[in-house]
């Protein structure tokens, strides 16, 4: 091992790279998963010069060379909605789930910090929103309050905070004793100070696994009211894409396999990424 | 004895659910409440007669102050009364009942297979841990929780009935022909496989994973090689005393996602036309039958809190420990 | 003289990566009790657990244990789960994680004798009833209904003793019994195992890495080091005269005999890595008399001491 670091690594093997190769092999495949899928999204216009809006009389058409993935039932090109459906999943999930880690770290850390009452009534919300049937909610407040891209990025970030919260509870109920913390209390520093300057620094690390698995499952959430037909209609995200390849089931298999293929690598692909990073196996069931 | 202990730990675990109902009723309020618009317009979709406008506001006290309202919609509420049916005209608990067995008979076959096949590939998967077979049967279970059930929904359907035509593709039961009896119970199982399978895989995947993972823990436990030092068998050491310590976070998992299951359940029957509470909420959210939509909504939410009180009180009864 | 109830020849356990246990051998006569001393690590828990054949499955076991004249390591699995907890029975060192926390107290000890064929209900409820009572628990029908966590530490490691005997077994090995318990309750359970020895007969095999427990409790004691016995002798020669170095440095480690609070302080320098083999005596980098052929080569065990220099101690 000695030998092989000091080796010089030739060009195509940077240290980098190697030190990605030796990850546990769930980061390696997550990443590269996720990695293609975000690549493809963002170079959507390099990879198709279709428009995902333009609509022809070739509709329902098989794959083929001119359609990779075939046409919809509107003649679009199902390859770039399939691309460009992506920016509306991926934007909808990383967006929701930055707003339920603030909110679960937030509230996990003051919970944690303040135990006693404040602990408990926070608590018993987190429990009470980790019992709500929270898709139902969202279908709900999102059928009222109207789709569209705003509305469903606050309904699930709002709704999806109390895994994070309880995670970062635990982890500040651990460290809230030691002694680099009681030295900044005594030390003067306000309570905001302590949580901001010295607790949160110490849980972050613990969100980078919370936020991998956060955006998958907002995706899939956002997926799941999309499909309900409660998605924004000028941002067809992938959701939507197989709420339009149900219509069709009997009819064009491509509408649902391609669209679904990429939400799944997409879950995946995060998913495995969680499961690295924890080195806790999201694989053995370790979620909570 | 076990009777006694049960109803105590059911009677305390509904106080505790009392104020999660509440709280349910208290946001379908709040969530109206919040709709841009007027909430009169809402719970009478639309465009209607100013007649029905004026009736609705009247009934739900809509020109009172706030408060009042609640309490009246509250009051409503907990009486069953859900308001009426845009679309039907008729009381929503009604046409929520006349749904709900449809979905009992297929979200509850679908826990019964899920729960003896999840806990199976959990208890097996463990016993093996870190085999070949083990990390398969992981990392499958890794892909199926990655996949939007409606979508493995939709793959069973381009398989098993498009492709292949073992299956039928919508429905409860066959359209053409009207069976009675031990025909009509064949014909509606036929049609359960592909939602059941699907909404199955779901929560499979869930149970075998927590389930894995509780076994491993439970297995390294030093109770077990109490056991194992008594004479016990193997598969009595897994059974009798690795698995009734794991079962109770199985049950927990199972309550806990109960909201997921239902909500799988709504996806699965909109991927099957399977005429149930799913199919509701989908025909409600598509013609704007709010009442219909908040009611089968309310409806839901009580279910998914019996379940996990029913849920909790088994723990308990399983887990001395949990029990005060 | 009679046969012996144990009798370990040569045994080797080793897994993929060391070796833990090289060639102990010792007996156990009927009715006697044997200490095994050792540092953790020593490989006295390794052989113990062989006789049960207690060890993870990666274990290899080599050399000889009979039971009774019976080869363990030749019997098929279900003569040695015929044999755990009915002939041979095993108390383990933590109480507060040896019974199973979601089933009762009652129903645990019971299983011990229906897993040995006794199936009768009313006998089993009886028979638990006087073994809880047998080991000083107050009130043994309604504690049999317990539930672990109703119990003290002190109270579990009573049960456990009275589930270890509950089939009558010839041998009780007990693997640090009293380390995870307080001083008055360790006594409570030793002069409960000296009572059992006494009116049953059964031979005790206690492991330890505690002076005192032994002192009180057994006839003969046995010194292990890296996973070899270095010295084995009648327990008041052995403390009074050690003739092994390792024996000698722990006695001198413990501060006052006859105060039975002595526990193993720490000997300067660590035991020997089992995964980095090391020539000679396992003792010679730690030992004040080592000598030119100790580090080259192994010294037998001879007349009950495993030492080329024997030095006047």
């Amino acid at each position: 091992m000695k030998t092989a670091a000091t080796l010089p690594t030739p060009w195509f093997a940077p240290a980098w790279l190697v030190r990605f190769l030796r990850s546990p092999i769930s980061t390696v495949v997550g990443s590269l998963l996720v990695l293609v899928v975000v690549a493809g999204v963002i170079l959507a216009p390099l990879i198709t010069h279709a428009d995902p809006m333009a609509l022809s009389s070739d509709t329902l058409l098989e794959p083929a060379w001119a359609h990779p993935m075939g046409t919809d039932d509107l003649g679009r090109d199902e390859l770039a909605r399939v691309l460009y459906g992506g920016r509306a999943s991926l934007v909808i999930g990383l967006f929701s789930a930055l707003l339920s880690v603030i909110l679960g770290m937030t509230i996990g850390m003051v919970a944690g910090f303040f135990g006693g009452a404040i602990d408990e009534t926070l608590m018993r919300i987190t429990e009470a929103f980790q019992i709500l049937p929270k898709l139902l909610v969202a279908v709900v407040v999102v059928s009222l309050i109207g789709s569209g891209l705003t509305n469903e990025v606050l309904v699930i970030g709002l709704l999806s905070w109390p895994a994070t919260a309880r995670v970062i509870r635990g982890r500040v109920q651990v460290i809230r004793h030691e002694e680099f913390i009681a030295a900044a209390e005594m030390s003067g520093a306000s309570w905001l100070r302590v949580l901001v300057r010295h607790v949160a620094p110490n849980v972050v690390s613990f969100l980078l696994v919370s936020a991998s698995l956060q955006v998958a499952s907002a995706i899939m959430s956002e997926s799941f009211l999309s499909f309900l037909g409660l998605g924004d209609p000028a941002h067809p995200s992938w959701g939507l894409l197989l709420q339009q390849g149900q219509l069709f089931l009997s009819d064009a298999w491509w509408l649902t396999t391609f669209p679904g293929i990429a939400l799944a690598m997409t879950i995946l692909g995060l998913n495995l990424l969680g499961d690295g990073v924890s080195g806790s196996r999201i694989v053995a069931g370790s979620r909570r | 004895m076990v009777i006694a202990v049960a109803s105590r730990l059911l009677l305390r675990r509904a106080l505790l659910a009392v104020p999660l109902v509440f709280a349910v009723v208290a946001l379908t309020f709040f969530f109206i409440r919040l709709a841009p618009g007027d909430p009169a317009q809402i719970l009478a979709g639309d465009a209607p007669t100013p007649e029905f406008l004026a009736q609705v506001r009247a009934e739900y006290g809509l020109d009172q102050p706030v408060w009042t309202q609640f309490l009246a919609f509250l009051a409503k509420a907990l009486t069953g009364d859900f308001g009426t049916s845009l679309y039907s005209k008729q009381p929503v608990f009604a046409v929520i009942l006349e749904r709900f067995p449809a979905t009992v008979l297929m979200t509850g076959t679908a826990m019964i297979v899920a729960s003896i096949v999840g806990i199976l590939v959990g208890v097996a998967s463990a016993k093996r841990a870190g085999s070949h077979a083990d990390t398969l049967i992981s990392s499958a279970s890794l892909l199926g929780y990655s996949m939007p059930g409606f979508w493995v929904g939709q793959l069973l359907v381009l398989l098993f009935s498009v492709s292949l035509d073992w299956f039928p593709a919508t429905g409860m039961e066959a359209a053409r022909a009207s069976y009675t009896g031990w025909r009509h119970i064949q014909d509606v199982a036929w049609h359960m496989v592909l939602p059941v399978t699907t909404l199955a895989l779901f929560l499979l995947t869930m149970i075998a994973r927590f389930t894995r993972a509780a076994m491993i823990d439970a297995l390294d436990q030093d109770y077990v090689l109490v056991a194992e030092a008594k004479g016990a068998s193997r598969n009595r050491i897994l059974w009798h005393h690795a698995f009734r310590n794991a079962c109770v976070t199985t049950i927990t998992v199972i309550g806990l996602e109960f909201g997921a299951v239902l909500a799988g359940a709504v996806v699965v029957e909109i991927v099957f036309g399977w005429p149930g509470l799913g199919r509701l909420f989908y025909d409600a959210i598509y013609r704007r039958d709010f009442p219909l939509l908040t009611g089968a909504f309310m409806f839901s939410s009580l279910i998914v809190i019996g379940v996990n009180m029913v849920s909790d009180v088994a723990c308990a009864l399983l887990d001395p420990r949990i029990r005060r | 003289m009679s046969e012996p109830v144990l009798s370990i020849r040569d045994l080797h356990v080793s897994f993929p990566t060391a070796t833990v246990v090289q060639g102990v051998s010792f007996d156990v006569m009927p009715g006697e009790i044997v200490g095994v001393v050792g540092e953790s690590g020593s490989g006295k828990s390794m052989t113990a657990r062989s006789v049960l054949r207690l060890l993870p499955k990666s274990a290899r076991l080599g050399g000889s244990i009979r039971f009774r004249g019976q080869e363990v390591l030749d019997m098929s699995p279900a003569d040695i789960r015929a044999m755990r907890g009915a002939l041979v029975s095993m108390v383990f060192q933590d109480p507060m994680t040896s019974f199973n926390p979601v089933l009762r107290i009652g129903d645990q000890i019971a299983e011990a004798m229906t897993l040995h064929g006794q199936k009768d209900r009313k006998t089993l409820s009886d028979r638990v009833a006087s073994l809880l009572a047998s080991v000083g628990i107050g009130n043994p029908k309604a504690r049999a209904r317990a539930y672990p966590h109703e119990f003290s530490g002190g109270m579990r490691q009573r049960a456990l003793t009275a589930m270890a005997v509950a089939n009558g077994p010839a041998l009780l090995i007990a693997d640090e019994p009293t380390t995870a318990l307080d001083v008055t309750v360790q006594d409570q359970i030793l002069q409960l195992m000296r009572d059992l020895n006494a009116t049953s007969g059964t031979a005790i095999l206690l492991i330890t890495h505690n002076i005192a427990v032994v002192a009180s409790l057994c006839r003969r004691l046995i010194v292990m080091y890296a996973g070899r016995v270095v010295e084995d002798g009648p327990t008041d020669e052995v403390l009074t005269a050690p003739r092994h170095p390792y024996t000698w440095s722990l006695l001198q480690s413990v501060p006052r005999l006859d105060r039975a609070t002595g526990r193993l302080v720490a000997i300067k320098g660590q035991p020997p890595d089992p995964a980095e083999p090391l020539a000679g005596c396992k003792f010679h980098p730690r030992c004040p008399w080592v000598e030119e052929r100790c580090t080259r080569d192994e010294p037998p065990l001879e007349d009950g001491v495993r030492c080329w220099v024997r030095p006047a101690l």
